[in-house]
């Protein structure tokens, strides 16, 4: 059974990998009075870095577009003619002043990737919900203040970056985002993860640069967890659950408050990094923790 | 209007004899009456008389949208401004500097008269004018420096108007502050001994400081060649060459087993999402001393190990002579499930099969995994093939080193991080020493997570690393902090590391250039982003930012003896990327990125007009007599031929004769040995004999340097005393 789900993950991604943009199938169209005049269709647009403070009206013909570029420009509020790109998989709308997403948002069926960092959003539309087929959301260094509660139903979502938000309540229901891989949460304000569900799959955690005093045992329970980034915090003690961490491989607890490890650590057999640098344990109990974990490179 | 460069003995030059108490005559942030009704004004606006008792007032900076004293009216196309100042004349020097800090252009009058305009179109100008380009980012808080000479001051009151005018009345912000002050006491350029045969590509004479035009501007010792642009139909493969041209390498072929510098390839990456390479191959002709382009193709990241790259920005030609590109933005998705995220890695390629040549242990083409995840910007690696140094642009800011365990092979190696032992107050390292710190990179966890591992243990942030290289004279590291408008050097001492410093820059700092126009200001402005060294050690800084120049720094510069000249500046809009040299350095390539639309044609060493309006393109440049016919854009030289300086040596009065009937414009300086300006004249209409006495200035001085100037004419004469 294990190895039938695997065949069918390889066979998943590979579809997916040849999905990816190869410059040469899909050339990338920076010019919208060539595009028009390309005899070609037009897969791939980017405006990045324009100066633009609207978007070019004659987009609405490019209806082929499955990639769409218009970072870095001077946009306050995402032009109609986004939306009426229905063919769209990817759009990349990072460095522009956005302060809201319209409900349209939910009219891009096709949408796979929506990376709207480095923008001025407050809230996540919940008509994003119905983009069923997202896979990656970067909403990184915007004005949220809560886990956007829309995304708890979209349960293709493999990765979500909300890094360098003012985040101070994630929902405990973390897990409905069944497929959820990496998951992003640092420089926010978290002090308090409750009793945090997990995806099963999930792969990559950081927390960093919170405020966190207590790492939730629950967090303890992903199995497939690999890397763990818990620095800069306010932890002051880490369950003996830890051990639950079985394919955790890289960890970093680096600038907490943490004085000693559960001997648990024994039983991460897979753990070859772990950085503890500053924290105030003694010389003697990272001499211990080396003994206790031979196979464990230890930064402090 | 072409001027000639100065030669070699016209550096000794140098202002006026007189040194005046620095004064300051207005200040930042000083009250200025304004109008801000949105409407055009009287022409007579900006003269003395014009009543303004009605106008508001307010102290700078004014405007709206960032951060001022006093907030005027908007939206606004234009905002008119003036004050009223008195000097004594016996009190100002020479020349008396200007600042400005300007959001988006201004035009600047004095009792009346046009003495700035900076970033404005030629031709009249009303109230619905725009400015030339979009002043953004950190370039909208520099005080911009101009000269007004004193000729055009008053005794006793004197009126300064300033009219401001925004990129569009949609934008969201205009703001205009000024000084002015006694111009900084004159400093005296040495002769630049480099550049005593003029035959090496870094001797030129400074362009003129300038805000961006609608041309690219280089030095009129210099010809350009355009080699490849966006939107070009590669010649193998199909498709085009990529959009916003970056990293520009140029790797030799090698003929009989010496590099070549006439035979290579030119890889240039394309800072796009999706990303790509372009691989070209060039070579000179040199019966027409011009470059041509044999094949060009796209580089093929096509293989599902390596799911393409994104935002190829800079990179970097390794001594075996491969290229590496860095991508500069990270993602975190594993499309192919092979274990790495997707993005922001480094990724080597064969220009000759135009693939990508690092291999996965499983034989399959991979990325330079060991070396890390990140923002990456370029990489150097050094002559022995076994260090390389890189950094990143955005995320930890860091500076990095790697170790490779086998020499030539940057599959794998450890892999540091710099920290300064007393880290950096204000973007100035507190102490001189460094320490490299190793950073975990032999599990998928820790390549996938460099960042934040290298940030826990202690590496120090600067803002934005934009590049890192190695200088040829003292193998010291060198590198950019965009953020911090500095460059930054270092003596690397394996473990450690001595002698950190700040090598050049600081947004305010400003530098005194040698020009065709005589010594001109210019601040150093924000972002300082690619670097390249010549083989003599010259260091060219590439700005993406500030007034987007070119840059060229002599090896013995000090921040207290500065050396520095201004090379280039870029068209409207684009900013300039990833120089490299051909090996004996006749021949620099680089790439001209994200042009306006709005720029003009040019013509280029070939002859032809060209146009890559709003379109990235790809140039190489070199000394006149290194590139296309010598008829091309060059300075008459019969016309120099036929102005006669005698008798020689004199004992006072020479006779300038001017066999030509096309000068216009002609001016003479004199210079004495100190540097020093001992006379000046202009001559509207040019006689065929001019008399010139320079008996008094003999009565201090054995030696002058005639510098002889006119429209498309220069001329510099050892005038000596009999």
């Amino acid at each position: 059974m294990k190895n039938i789900l695997l065949f069918i993950a390889i066979v998943f991604s590979v579809s997916n990998a040849a999905a990816q943009i190869d410059p040469l199938k899909y050339p990338t169209y920076t010019d919208i009075d060539v595009a028009l005049l390309s005899k070609k269709t037009v897969y791939s647009m980017s405006f990045r870095n324009k100066g633009l403070y609207n978007l070019p009206p004659d987009l609405v013909r490019m209806d082929s577009l499955f990639f769409l570029n218009i970072m870095a420009n001077h946009l306050e509020k995402m032009d109609k003619v986004i939306f009426s790109l229905k063919q769209l998989e990817i759009l990349n709308v990072n460095e522009n002043s956005i302060k809201f997403i319209p409900d349209e948002i939910g009219e891009l069926k096709k949408l796979k990737t929506l990376s709207m960092n480095l923008n001025n959003l407050n809230v996540i539309n919940s008509e994003i919900s119905k983009l069923q087929n997202l896979k990656i959301v970067h909403f990184d260094s915007n004005n949220l203040s809560v886990f956007p509660e829309a995304l708890l139903s979209i349960p293709s979502l493999e990765e979500i970056n909300l890094h360098s938000n003012q985040i101070s309540y994630v929902s405990d229901r973390l897990d409905k985002i069944k497929n959820l891989k990496y998951l992003n949460l640092s420089a926010n304000q978290i002090n308090d993860l409750g009793e945090l569900k997990l995806p099963k799959y999930l792969k990559y955690l950081e927390l960093q640069k919170n405020r966190i005093v207590k790492v939730p045992e629950t967090i303890f329970q992903s199995k497939n967890i690999e890397y763990l980034n818990i620095s800069d915090n306010a932890i002051t003690q880490i369950s003996p659950k830890i051990k639950g961490l079985e394919n955790v491989v890289s960890m970093n607890l680096a600038n907490n408050k943490l004085k000693e490890l559960p001997e648990q650590l024994r039983y991460l057999k897979k753990l070859k990094t772990l950085v503890l640098v500053g924290n105030p344990m003694s010389k003697e109990t990272i001499a211990g923790l080396k003994i206790l974990m031979p196979d464990t490179a230890i930064y402090f | 209007m072409k001027r000639k460069l100065l030669s070699v003995a016209a550096f000794l030059l140098m202002t006026n004899s007189v040194i005046q108490a620095q004064t300051t005559i207005f200040d930042k942030g000083s009250s200025w009456s304004y109008d801000d009704k949105g409407v055009e004004l009287a022409e007579q606006w900006k003269n003395p008389g014009f009543d303004v008792s009605a106008w508001k007032s307010g102290n700078g900076p004014l405007g709206y949208g960032d951060p001022v004293t006093t907030t005027i009216t908007k939206p606004l196309n234009a905002a008119y401004f003036t004050k009223d100042f008195t000097v004594n004349l016996a009190d100002l020097t020479e020349t008396v500097e200007l600042g400005v800090m300007r959001d988006d252009g201004i035009l600047v009058f004095l009792n009346g008269v046009e003495v700035v305009r900076d970033n404005m179109p030629a031709g009249a100008i009303t109230y619905a004018t725009l400015s030339s380009t979009t002043i953004d980012g950190a370039n909208e808080s520099v005080y911009n420096v101009f000269s007004i000479p004193k000729a055009n001051f008053v005794q006793g009151t004197n009126r300064i108007s300033i009219e401001l005018h925004n990129r569009g009345a949609g934008s969201s912000d205009l703001r205009m502050d000024a000084y002015l002050k006694n111009a900084a006491p004159p400093v005296v350029i040495p002769p630049d001994t480099s550049c005593n045969d003029g035959n090496h590509i870094s001797c030129f004479t400074s362009i003129v400081p300038t805000a961006q035009t609608s041309k690219l501007i280089i030095p009129t010792q210099h010809k350009f060649q355009l080699i490849l642009k966006e939107g070009d139909p590669y010649t193998e493969g199909g498709g085009f060459v990529g959009g916003q041209n970056d990293f520009t390498g140029y790797v030799a072929k090698k003929v009989s087993g010496t590099p070549s510098s006439t035979d290579g390839y030119l890889s240039v990456n394309h800072e796009t999402n999706p990303g790509g390479v372009t691989m070209a191959e060039i070579n000179f002709n040199a019966a027409t001393k011009l470059w041509q382009l044999t094949k060009s193709r796209a580089v093929d990241f096509s293989s599902a190990s390596l799911v393409q790259t994104i935002r190829n920005c800079s990179g970097g030609v390794t001594p075996w002579g491969t290229i590496v590109t860095a991508e500069e933005s990270v993602t975190g998705n594993d499309t192919n499930g092979d274990g790495y995220k997707d993005y922001g890695w480094l990724v080597e390629i064969d220009p000759a099969t135009a693939e990508v040549s690092s291999k996965n242990a499983n034989g399959t083409k991979g990325k330079l995994w060991q070396m890390g995840i990140m923002n990456h910007e370029n990489v150097v690696v050094n002559d022995a093939g076994t260090l390389a140094y890189y950094g990143e642009d955005g995320g930890t800011h860091m500076v990095y080193k790697y170790a490779m365990d086998t020499p030539n092979d940057l599959s794998s190696g450890n892999l540091y991080v710099l920290k300064l032992d007393q880290g950096l107050v204000n973007g100035d390292p507190v102490g001189t020493t460094a320490t490299w710190i190793q950073v975990p990179n032999k599990t998928q966890a820790d390549q996938n997570n460099t960042t934040s591992l290298a940030e826990s243990l202690g590496g120090t942030k600067f803002n934005g690393i934009e590049d890192v290289e190695i200088s040829p004279l003292d193998g010291k590291v060198y590198f950019t902090a965009k953020g911090l408008d500095k460059v930054y050097r270092l003596k690397d001492n394996g473990t450690t590391a001595s002698e950190v410093e700040v090598f050049v820059g600081g947004g305010s700092t400003v530098y005194n250039l040698y020009t065709a126009d005589g010594v001109k200001s210019e601040a150093w402005g924000d972002g300082n982003d690619n670097l390249t060294f010549d083989e003599l050690g010259n260091l060219w800084v590439l700005q993406d930012g500030g007034k987007n120049y070119i840059w060229v720094i002599a090896p013995d510069h000090t921040q207290a003896n500065p050396k520095v000249k201004l090379f280039a500046s870029m068209p409207a809009g684009s900013e300039p990327t990833g120089l490299t040299f051909t090996p004996d350095h006749k021949f620099g390539f680089f790439s001209i990125q994200h042009p306006s639309s709005s720029i003009a044609t040019d013509v280029d060493a070939t002859g032809n007009t060209i146009d890559y309006k709003g379109k990235s393109a790809t140039i190489v440049i070199a000394l006149k007599q290194n590139l296309g016919s010598a008829s091309l854009g060059t300075i008459d030289h019969t016309i120099q031929n036929d102005v006669i300086v005698s008798p020689n040596p004199t004992s006072g009065i020479v006779n300038v004769n001017v066999n030509s009937d096309n000068l216009k414009n002609l001016n003479v300086t004199a210079y004495n040995m100190l540097g020093q300006i001992v006379y000046k004249k202009a001559f509207a209409e040019t006689n065929a004999v001019l008399e010139l006495d320079f008996t008094t200035q003999f009565q201090f001085s054995n030696m002058l340097i005639l510098n002889i100037e006119a429209d498309g004419f220069q001329k510099t004469v050892k005038l000596l005393k009999k």
